[in-house]
């Protein structure tokens, strides 16, 4: 028997516990070579993927994420991992083994694991490579499809990358083994694990900041965003860490002591062993609350911002298209019948047509609350009380309300406005800034940078003096499919010097924005599936690494008449409350991240957000139920031999 | 009334290539309610098969088993369980305590798991705890107490619940002489106290020699029975004698702790 079949026996030996960690890998190199292998690929790096210029640098981002990440998870699993093998360790060197021969077997095995991960990932990776090629096709609307390539640069990046990563940990994690005493290493398992102690105090502070984390998120609003929202995540993440390794403690103290839970049949089994358990639990779940927060509030919020990017839309670009003409029946820019008849033939007819007509407004001042003047002089057009209530009612948008001489204006000037003066055709007003607009009904073109709105009867009064021809007019259009209407409505004819005055630019607008948001969704669920797996695999790995010493006190309680079902029933509420309740902690911080993204962005997501959980729980349940079947499975091929 | 009754049970084990091995043969054994029996044996004389059969954690080959009425052949695996968490009481060479759980919860835990109310499991542990001189270390953790303490609790586990019958595999194998002392005399305690019927495997002549009757068994078969008088010192004297008749290997067997 060599050194190196040593290594490799040990690894086939531990193998269940070691192919959760091994899967994560996998997978953690399999995303981190697709990416690399778009960001490598010789159509993008020759730059005849034009689209593809924007993604590469999100992708660029998640690839520092995925290697950060990888670093944490492999160091945290290696180490866990050789603790408990302490006893094995101490084993062999009382055989005689030296320790730089243990830390040489450690490294073997680090190095046979990375390489066969690393092969694995790029292997799977370069197989799914074109699968994902293709959704990256659709998504940025190339017309050819990326053709499939494994770039040298992206699977070398990705193997030496890792391999370095593996070793570099192997090498640290070896380091320690070194330092420990035989004796200690010996007596490792059995070690008492220690009483449950906790502190009122730190109980305290973990309700107190996990509280006051929730209050802030609710408070949470655009103007004191950037101080609370770190206060918040620093709260938030103190008060878990304390729910888990204090609160618990009370917890499960306290229900020993009621004896009616505690002492019903299985409850005794089941507490006691959380309990002696805790101490290395805790962290553990710590980190999978953390994790299934983020991943939660992190879906949530790419959906968000589609969402109000949609709205925006909407409210830069009320109407499909916007003429603004000078004279009432110049038709300077374009005829309306003749655009009518464009859409129609294009497949787009024009479903509302929406006209206002006002009057341009000169020499405006602006006066502050403060008595200082602005200087703001923007094209604006003024319209009346009347026309702006007509096509906010169409928009689904508030109605206004104004007393004569007095004007609304789009808000958002601190200190506000309080007297708007100007000069319609020579003929000058002053009048009362009596409410800040913050919706707008009508798109901006020249001529119509600012709308303000007057009362009716004063409407009246000022345009009496405006001749038709020098009388400003609106119209706006929206177009049956308008998301496609792209293409048709930029082929109107318009004189090349009025383009200003035509406002066509929403479906472009839109098609951009969907196409970056779902490229940054379809990109960040690639991280949150890491994310997932890798926070499931913890728990798994916890589990397997556990298994032997459970396997002790199984056997203990069969001999002494427990039946099968029993102990089934204890393993499954145990790996169930393993599972679930990290969950259930990140459900609830990512419902109060929700709600702060609603106070901040003022939209309802609360249907989106329930579905993403209600995701998450199904895909927690699956692993769930491969783990704890897997679970039973090892208990029982390990009775069976004991 | 006789608790347990065994008509001819024997065990084969059969392993690869048709080779057959018969660890036990043609046993007859019959324990009446209160008896405190031992048996005894030199090594690889069948005394864990023996055991493991009574315990019904292993099946016979031949033969009839019944234990206060029941014969365990018949149940099925989950009734089987339940069956030794009622009927029998166990007490382990190394303890088998639960190292989760506190030593009141590892004694009260067959009551736990049957579903008594808590009153009524409380009012069961003080007397035995008192009797077993356990009581100042009930709420302690199994790695916090000695050996004897260890096996006392174990004692007291195995006898909450008064079950038909206890069952006790070498329970003195893991202790020095004093801790011995204690253990035996505690369960000689339950045995005349509380009318436990005890049977009790083992190596060790001074353990034997708490015994009302001694069965010697000797390549899976009976081999002969003794029974005390009134004085242990000459009990222990005679179980020597029938060891040095039985002959065989009794190297483990810490002759000087008499």
């Amino acid at each position: 028997m060599t050194f190196r079949s040593l290594a490799l026996s040990n690894m086939k030996g531990n193998w269940r516990s070691y192919s959760a960690f091994f899967l994560s890998c996998v997978f953690s190199v399999l995303i981190f070579y697709m990416y690399s292998s778009f960001i490598f690929h010789p159509d993008v790096v020759n730059g005849h993927i034009q689209q593809a210029a924007k993604v590469r640098r999100g992708m660029m981002f998640c690839l520092y994420i995925i290697g950060i990440f990888s670093f944490l998870f492999v160091l945290y699993s290696n180490s866990a991992f050789l603790k408990t093998r302490k006893q094995e360790f101490g084993l062999l060197s009382l055989f005689g083994m030296t320790k730089a021969q243990l830390r040489k077997l450690v490294i073997y095995e680090s190095i046979a694991i990375a390489l066969l991960s690393i092969g694995t990932g790029i292997g799977l990776g370069m197989l799914f490579s074109k699968l994902f090629f293709m959704a990256l096709s659709v998504f940025l609307k190339v017309s050819d499809p990326i053709p499939f390539a494994a770039p040298l640069k992206a699977i070398g990046m990705t193997g030496l990358g890792f391999f370095v990563l593996f070793v570099a940990i192997a090498v640290l994690t070896s380091l320690r083994i070194g330092k420990a005493e035989l004796v200690e290493l010996f007596s490792a398992g059995r070690k008492p694990k220690g009483q449950l102690l906790f502190s009122p105090w730190l109980v305290a502070l973990a309700l107190v900041s996990l509280g006051s984390g929730y209050v802030m998120a609710i408070m949470l609003d655009p103007f004191n965003f950037f101080y609370m929202a770190l206060l918040i995540l620093v709260t938030v993440t103190i008060g878990t860490y304390f729910l888990f390794t204090q609160f618990s403690v009370l917890l499960i103290r306290f229900l020993q002591k009621r004896h009616s839970v505690f002492y019903n049949r299985t409850n005794m089994v089941v507490l006691s062993q959380l309990g002696y358990k805790l101490k290395d639990n805790a962290r553990i779940l710590f980190m999978v609350s953390i994790m299934s927060a983020v991943i939660l509030t992190a879906s949530g919020t790419f959906y968000l911002m589609q969402i109000s990017a949609k709205q925006q839309i909407f409210q830069y670009y009320p109407y499909a298209v916007a003429v603004m003409e000078k004279g009432l029946q110049s038709h300077e820019v374009i005829d309306p019948d003749g655009l009518k008849t464009h859409l129609r033939e294009a497949g787009h007819p024009v479903t509302d047509e929406k006209i206002v007509v006002g009057a341009s407004v000169a020499s405006i001042k602006l006066t502050r609350s403060t008595g200082d003047n602005i200087e703001y002089n923007p094209d604006t057009m003024m319209i009346s009380e009347s026309d702006y209530n007509r096509l906010a009612e169409a928009q689904g948008k508030k109605n206004i309300d104004l007393k004569p001489g007095t004007v609304a204006m789009p808000g958002s000037f601190s200190p506000p406005i309080e007297r708007f003066q100007g000069t319609v055709q020579g003929t000058a007003f002053d009048y009362a800034v009596s409410t800040d607009l913050s919706d707008s009904v009508m798109n901006q073109t020249d001529m119509n940078w600012m709308t303000v709105i007057v009362e009716d009867s004063d409407y009246k009064l000022l345009l009496a003096n405006v001749p038709e021809s020098e009388q400003l007019v609106w119209y706006g259009y929206e177009v049956k499919d308008w998301e496609n209407a792209g293409s048709a409505i930029k082929k109107l004819q318009v004189p090349e010097d009025l383009e200003g005055q035509i406002n066509r630019n929403r479906a472009d607008n839109f098609a951009n924005m969907k196409e970056t948001s779902s490229l940054t969704l379809f990109i960040g669920l690639f991280i949150s599936l890491l994310f997932f797996i890798a926070s499931g695999s913890l728990i798994y790995f916890k589990m397997f690494t556990e298994l032997q010493e459970d396997q002790a006190q199984f056997n203990a309680l069969k001999r002494i008449g427990m039946t099968k079902q029993e102990i089934r029933k204890i393993t499954v509420t145990q790996i169930a409350i393993i599972f679930y309740l990290p969950c259930l902690v990140g459900m609830i911080h990512a419902l109060f991240a929700m709600k702060a993204l609603d106070g901040l962005m003022g939209s309802s997501v609360w249907l989106y957000s329930l579905v993403i959980i209600g995701i998450f729980v199904v895909m927690q349940t699956i692993y769930f139920l491969l783990a704890s079947m897997s679970y039973s499975k090892g208990l029982n091929r390990e009775t069976a031999s004991a | 009334m006789s608790v347990l009754q065994t008509k001819g049970i024997g065990k084969i084990y059969h392993s690869k290539g048709n080779l057959s091995y018969r660890a036990l043969e043609d046993i007859d054994l019959n324990i009446e309610a209160g008896e405190f029996v031992g048996v005894m044996g030199p090594s690889g004389s069948g005394k864990t098969t023996l055991l493991n059969l009574l315990a019904t954690i292993d099946r016979p080959t031949s033969g009839e088993l019944e234990i206060n009425g029941v014969q365990p052949a018949k149940l099925s695996d989950k009734k089987l369980a339940l069956f030794r968490r009622r009927e029998l009481g166990f007490v382990f060479q190394d303890f088998n305590l639960l190292d989760t759980m506190t030593i009141k919860e590892n004694i009260i835990l067959p009551l736990v798991l049957e579903g008594v109310a808590p009153r009524v499991i409380e009012e069961k542990l003080k007397p035995l705890a008192i009797m077993l001189n356990i009581e100042a270390i009930l709420d302690k953790r199994t790695y916090e107490v000695s050996g004897g303490q260890k096996q006392r609790a174990a004692i007291a586990r195995a006898i909450i619940h008064q079950p038909a019958l206890v069952l006790a595999d070498e329970l003195t194998g893991n202790l020095d002489s004093k801790a011995a002392k204690d253990v035996m005399d505690a369960l000689k305690d339950m045995n005349e106290r509380l009318r436990a019927t005890v049977l009790m495997v083992t190596h060790d002549p001074f353990s034997a020699s708490y015994c009302q009757r001694i069965v010697f068994i000797k390549d899976g078969k009976l081999f002969s029975e003794i029974r005390r008088g009134t004085n242990r010192q000459a009990f222990f004297q005679q179980i020597l004698d029938a060891l040095s008749v039985l002959g065989g290997n009794f190297d483990d067997v810490p002759f000087a702790r008499a």
